[in-house]
């Protein structure tokens, strides 16, 4: 596994994370987060978008824990892939989620299936969130970009994202 | 993933610990193949660091035990431990050991509390247990020792059992 | 290096088994492909070197047509000795099955979509996997979302021999894989 690409938030935050020019020479990519957003009330999820695409193609699966129960629920038709949580501003100070993305084959023409495990964590039943998500990105494009996004949230300072590559050799 | 340090038990343990962590990778994954000497079927298995103290610890898990999907709090949250994964007892089918997967994320940021992900899970042939967990230590000081144990005392990681500590780095490059 | 009493929970003794030598050097990376392959119907890997701690398979499949339900096989030994316990999520309920006596390791209980374009995505660990004293113990993260169907499992599975891992089958049954990489991983070397 071979570090690609590391991002790490400044001071003041931003609502967009984006990695270019994602080599092609790889067999599979992972993308692993550790984020913290400025919401309140609320958990949110992961939001991310591959080649900058905004069409209604991603979709996902989820299974996951939150507030002494168990879920699982189903997004589709999206216009981006929201998937596992992220730790917002009303969960424990300095408390930053733990994101894993894994997406094999990342260069073929099917579409792209996506393995997601996070966790938010709290000091409490609020805001902690263990989750497993699927992933569907319905394009055949290789993927060359991938961006870490909010509309209306501020991702944090010393939010960390990191690239991974994974290679068959 | 660099190899930092492990080993296979000869003899059962009651703790694990790896100390004098490096401080020159970004995150950590540890993986523990272990089973319990107490005679139950299924055992905690409970992390803690050089960082905990008192009660800075949490816990939150998602625990699937071949019939239903529970939520499992741990030992209450905050703790003085914080509960990872479920493995075979002495009770369990023999030669079954559990497999963990912890990864520790920004292990030696300061800005930053501890946030660990595991993935857990045994079966032992009509039982079993698989778990995801999620943990924190609520310290923002750099993690320079981890250890585990079974059970509230008196239990051991019996031999054969097998733990390894990794580091991951980063890369500098931003390519933004 | 000695082992001592835990005197109770959170209230530790010292010293304890300790592991202070650290090779903060040592920039061998620890994760070494083994073996890639591309199939239409079956995978399999042979003579699986003895040589790591853990293996790592990462697979990404798809059918073309019908129902399959993949798997994978230790050893290809035929026997009915593999079992699991997984959770999972359907998209409406969180749920948890047992399955005992199996000839494989099945990825998911499930029926696989058709049209090529679609595909799933496995990793499974396997620690410890050369290990001619212990049960052959895996688990595994799946993952296929179809756009309005689908499910994601966590499942841990157990194949009671103690025969090291020597060789790693995949299939489907009844099959087959129109398109389907599968990458097996070293992890750590023991010689390093």
């Amino acid at each position: 596994m071979q570090p690609i690409y590391t991002q790490t938030v400044g001071a003041g935050g931003t609502y967009v994370v984006t990695f270019n020019n994602i080599p092609q020479t790889f067999t599979d990519l992972k993308l692993v987060v550790s984020l913290r957003e400025n919401s309140t009330g609320t958990i949110n999820q992961l939001f991310v978008r591959f080649n900058g695409s905004s069409a209604a193609n991603y979709s996902r699966t989820t299974v996951y824990g939150y507030n002494n129960g168990v879920f699982s629920d189903r997004a589709t038709n999206q216009t981006e892939m929201g998937i596992t949580f992220t730790n917002p501003g009303s969960s424990t100070a300095s408390t930053f989620s733990n994101n894993e993305l894994t997406i094999p084959n990342y260069t073929s023409s099917n579409f792209k299936s996506i393995i997601g495990d996070g966790v938010s964590e709290n000091n409490g039943v609020l805001y902690a969130a263990p989750a497993l998500g699927a992933g569907l990105w319905a394009n055949t494009s290789a993927i060359t970009s991938l961006t870490v996004f909010y509309s209306t949230v501020v991702i944090q300072q010393y939010t960390t994202i990191s690239l991974y590559g994974i290679t068959k050799g | 993933m660099v190899w930092i340090a492990g080993q296979t038990l000869g003899t059962g343990a009651n703790n694990i610990d790896f100390t004098s962590i490096p401080q020159t990778f970004t995150h950590l994954q540890a993986r523990i193949f272990t089973r319990s000497s107490v005679a139950v079927t299924g055992h905690d298995l409970n992390m803690y660091t050089n960082t905990t103290s008192g009660s800075n610890m949490t816990a939150h898990l998602l625990e699937g035990n071949g019939s239903s999907v529970n939520s499992n709090s741990g030992y209450g949250n905050p703790s003085s431990i914080s509960l990872v994964a479920w493995v075979p007892g002495a009770s369990s089918t023999a030669n079954v050991f559990g497999s963990v997967v912890i990864d520790i994320l920004d292990y030696r940021n300061t800005n930053k509390n501890k946030t660990f992900r595991t993935i857990s899970g045994y079966d032992a042939n009509g039982s079993g247990q698989v778990n995801f967990a999620s943990g924190m230590v609520m310290s923002t000081s750099a993690i320079t020792s981890i250890g585990w144990f079974v059970g509230g005392g008196g239990g051991q990681m019996i031999a054969g059992t097998r733990f390894d500590l990794y580091g991951i780095t980063t890369s500098q490059v931003t390519g933004a | 290096m000695g082992v001592y009493e835990l005197s109770g929970a959170g209230s530790l003794k010292t010293p304890r088994t300790v592991y202070s030598s650290m090779n903060a050097n040592n920039q061998y990376g620890a994760m070494v492909p083994i073996g890639t392959s591309f199939s239409t119907n079956t995978t399999a890997f042979l003579n699986i070197p003895q040589t790591f701690q853990d293996l790592r398979l990462v697979v990404s499949a798809s059918i073309e047509s019908g129902t399959n339900f993949p798997f994978v096989a230790i050893n290809n030994e035929g026997s009915t000795a593999s079992s699991s316990t997984r959770l999972f999520g359907n998209g409406s309920s969180a749920l948890s099955e047992r399955r005992t006596g199996d000839g494989v390791w099945f990825f998911g209980a499930i029926p696989f979509a058709t049209g090529s374009t679609f595909v799933g995505s496995l990793t499974l660990d396997i620690l410890n996997y050369a290990s001619s004293t212990t049960f052959k113990t895996g688990i595994s993260r799946w993952a296929h979302d179809l756009n309005g169907s689908g499910q994601t499992h966590l499942t841990a599975y157990l194949k009671q021999t103690t025969a090291p891992i020597t060789r790693i089958d995949l299939g489907g049954n009844p099959g087959p894989f129109s398109v389907f990489t599968a990458t097996l991983y070293g992890i750590r070397a023991v010689s390093s």
